[in-house]
């Protein structure tokens, strides 16, 4: 009976020790939430603008890459006009034809040779 | 065992009302004084965002968490067992350092288990079936902790209660 009594008067003493205050709740619930949006948003930007950068690379057209490729040197074109055409026609049938080979010759791209359009399309 | 989420002002609440006295606890857990405050403020910042679950008597299990917390960050961090000698935890109640120092000196030289056990009864508040469930022993093991705890604590606070 006499221990409890001193027990008791014992703690009443230690209670007189109160915990030291500590600093303030930090609510870091709103920040974290913030800093994950905006790492989400910078993530979906970030796709997006790779997303376009590769459709803007494949969008180039087939043709367009095998005539690259074929590296085609298109000489300046001569011009005929049509009356002078017909005249050269009703004179000189042989140099109207060689006209006509030559000049598709310069505007087609050549069908031999290493880098032609014809090896090319068979590669692709 | 009913188990719900607490809402904001709750959560404040038991904070300032316990969280200086579960701050000492983890000190009382082989913490220095600011690895328990953050210690004190993880678990509250968990309950806050509604990722802990609490059961119907809280005070008991924040002491739990504390506890688990302390020990996990005391082990992962390989801190010395002992307790910083100068740093203080409580607050006298004449203003004298000095006693306060002597309180922790006193609490320090008791065991691990007994240190804790009398630290909850004390200043927790805890029943000693609460201190019991908290340190996960028997009843009897926390009252017999107890009463040993309180002797040597008596012989080594009487020069320091007869100021």
């Amino acid at each position: 009976m006499q221990d409890r009594e001193h027990d008791e008067e014992l703690v009443q003493n230690l209670r007189k020790f109160r915990p030291r205050a500590i600093r303030p709740l930090e609510q870091r619930r709103t920040g974290n939430s913030s800093l994950k949006w905006l790492t989400a948003a910078a993530a979906v930007g970030l796709a997006g603008s790779m997303l376009f950068w590769y459709t803007q690379i494949h969008k180039t057209k087939p043709l367009e890459r095998i005539v690259a490729q074929t590296s085609i040197e298109i000489r300046p074109q001569t011009h005929w006009s049509t009356p002078a055409l017909t005249k050269l026609a009703l004179d000189d049938g042989k140099a109207f034809d060689a006209l006509l080979a030559d000049e598709s010759r310069n505007l087609l791209p050549s069908m031999r040779g290493e880098r032609s359009a014809l090896r090319v399309l068979a590669k692709e | 065992m009913v188990i719900s989420t607490l809402k904001t002002a709750e959560v404040e609440s038991l904070y300032e009302k316990h969280g200086p006295a579960l701050a000492a606890y983890g000190c009382c857990c082989g913490l220095d004084f600011a690895s328990a405050e953050d210690v004190v403020q993880q678990v509250f910042l968990k309950l806050l965002q509604g990722r802990t679950l609490m059961p119907q008597m809280p005070v008991p299990y924040l002491y739990r968490a504390v506890r688990n917390a302390s020990l996990n960050l005391h082990r992962d961090f390989r801190r010395e067992v002992e307790m910083p000698d100068r740093e203080t935890w409580f607050i006298g109640p004449d203003g004298h350092p000095e006693d306060v120092l002597a309180l922790q000196a006193a609490l320090r030289e008791l065991p691990q288990d007994q240190r804790e056990t009398v630290f909850l009864r004390v200043w927790g508040g805890l029943a000693l079936q609460e201190v019991a469930d908290t340190l996960d022993v028997s009843i009897n093991t926390a009252a017999s902790r107890y009463r040993y705890a309180l002797e040597k604590l008596r012989e080594r606070l009487q020069p320091v209660s007869k100021r």
